[in-house]
């Protein structure tokens, strides 16, 4: 008998597993969003009472933008010159080269710059938002604002989500800016349009709907990256394990998100609109 | 008149039980000594103590008030009145010394624009004064000596003047001169201000004898001995004779 009952418990077995893992993992679901419901409206409350961070949200605006700064530029200029690249390979074909510009413009304005504005800054600030909360925690920081009367989402988490939520629009405007002279770039000195022609188009096709579109797209970014780096630091276990494992759920939510939100957004503007 | 009451407190983390039917009395205008071996919950009573942590089961009465029914109103009241030195300083690292000393002082005050640094830098000063750390005002938390860095967290807490302070050890791992100059600072400010009640978590027996008004061992998170020093030092329990001798370890 032990030969057909091994298989068939090694099977119960991996299931049993299987189910726990799973119950295991919506658990955990069930209770980060309860913990974001219960989280978003400290923030609100907050966001409406005294004290009015002001100075600390100057600060995180100045470590925001500032440390992005570069990396949106550069980051910016190459996708706008590579895609433009494609994009004028493509319609070449037709002959078309002088629509480089509003294309590449557009696609810049209505999907490029918010999402990859968020990525960059949930990649270099939300990380080390993240990273920055859980170490206070781990040492106790967090412990003595609470006993000092001070409480952490007014301290720690307003001024980092407005920071997030006034700069990060700043920064897609930046990379539009410099993705467009990244097309520029290549459609005059690969494909020979005429600088004027360049201009013309793309303003032509990028009209306020897009710019708004993109502002409106950016706010929710800076929401989203603000808002969650700081929930999985407050969320997170203390310890160097704990600073890794929030780190790296706090940017991969973030991505995730932006993405679910820019989809929502795009669909609610195409469709509904 | 008493300050605060824990009756029957329990408290378990996962599967560890750490505090068990835990009682015990702190005095006000006491400096009370709360002591016990490593993981004994000293850190644990005193974390409930001022809110952080609530028990399982049991009582927590703050002047004769139901602690763990306070509103979140009345315990920010109650946390603008107390002062904590937490047992690894606790002082935020991307803030100055100043900043650090001043922040309470700053986040209590009605002021619209904090910022403002002079109104604040007297008061500074004389606390720097007092733990003996003139001229360090513009350092960093990082580039001080652990001790220094507990005086600083020390200065943090006195600054508003708080009516009831509680330590948790704050001189384990401290060399003996500076665990005596934290000493000292816990004892002239008890001197100074003679109706501030004092808690103090330590390891140290000796100091607890010499300095305080009541002592709370516990022991397998219940509480082994409470009373005044002469009592502990005259009992005849051996385990208490052998925390005495320092054979506890
Ligand atoms: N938040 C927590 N989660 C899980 N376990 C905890 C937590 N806080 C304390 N403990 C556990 O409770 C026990 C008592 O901890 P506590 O910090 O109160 O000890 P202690 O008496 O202060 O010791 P020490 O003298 O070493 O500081 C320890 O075993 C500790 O691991
Ligand atoms: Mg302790």
């Amino acid at each position: 008998m032990p030969s057909t009952a091994t298989p068939s418990l090694s099977l119960v077995r991996s299931v049993t597993k299987l189910a726990n893992s799973c119950y295991l993992r919506c658990h955990s679901l069930v209770s980060h969003i309860g913990g974001f419901i219960v989280y978003s409206s400290e923030i609100f409350y907050h966001a409406l009472h005294k004290p009015l961070r002001v100075y600390e949200t100057i600060q995180q605006m100045e470590f925001v933008g500032y440390q992005s700064m570069m990396i949106i530029s550069v980051a910016a200029y190459f996708t706008g010159a590579v895609f433009s690249l494609q994009v004028g390979e493509v319609i070449s074909i037709f002959d078309a080269q002088s629509l480089i510009g509003a294309i590449t413009c557009d696609a810049l304005a209505n999907a490029l710059a918010p999402i990859i504005t968020g990525f960059l800054v949930a990649g270099r600030i939300g990380s080390s938002m993240t990273a920055e909360i859980v170490s206070m925690k781990s040492k106790e920081q967090i412990d003595a604002l609470k006993v000092m009367g001070v409480h952490p989402i007014s301290y720690l988490v307003i001024p980092r989500v407005f920071a997030c939520l006034f700069t990060v629009p700043c920064l897609t405007v930046f990379f539009f800016l410099f993705g467009s002279i990244g097309a520029f770039t290549v459609s005059t000195f690969v494909f020979f349009v005429d600088a004027g022609l360049f201009l013309e188009y793309a303003i032509l096709k990028v009209n306020w709907d897009d710019i708004s579109l993109m502002l409106g797209k950016s706010l929710v970014v800076g929401w989203t990256v603000g808002t969650l780096s700081c929930y999985f630091g407050l969320r997170a276990k203390t310890g160097n394990h704990g600073i890794g494992q929030a780190t790296v759920l706090s940017v991969a939510t973030t991505f995730i998100m932006i993405m679910i939100l820019d989809s929502l957004i795009t669909f609610i503007e195409t469709i509904i609109l | 008149m008493i300050a605060f009451q824990f009756k029957n407190v329990s408290k378990s983390f996962q599967n560890l039980s750490v505090l068990k039917d835990l009682s015990f009395r702190i005095a006000k205008g006491e400096l009370s000594y709360i002591i016990g071996r490593s993981g004994e919950g000293k850190s644990v009573s005193l974390r409930m103590m001022v809110g952080l942590l609530r028990p399982d089961s049991g009582e927590i009465l703050f002047e004769g008030d139901d602690f763990l029914q306070f509103s979140s109103k009345e315990l920010t009241k109650f946390r603008k009145s107390v002062g904590v030195l937490f047992q690894h300083s606790a002082l935020f690292d991307s803030l100055s010394v100043f900043d650090n000393i001043v922040f309470p002082k700053k986040e209590h005050s009605q002021r619209l624009w904090k910022t403002d640094a002079r109104w604040l830098r007297a008061e500074a000063e004389n606390i720097l004064e007092i733990i003996g750390l003139k001229g360090t005002m513009d350092s960093m938390p990082q580039d001080l000596s652990v001790g220094e860095r507990h005086r600083v967290a020390l200065g943090r807490a006195l600054i508003t003047k708080p009516a009831i302070l509680f330590y948790d050890e704050p001189t384990t791992g401290l060399d003996p001169i500076y665990a005596k100059k934290i000493d000292e600072l816990i004892i002239q400010t008890k001197e100074k201000d003679p109706n501030l009640t004092a808690v103090v978590v330590s390891h140290d027996i000796h100091a607890a004898m010499r300095y305080g008004d009541h002592i709370i061992m516990l022991k397998n998170g219940s509480t082994y001995f409470q009373g005044a020093p002469d009592e502990f030092q005259n009992s005849t329990d051996t385990y208490i004779k052998q925390f005495l001798g320092g054979h506890w370890f």
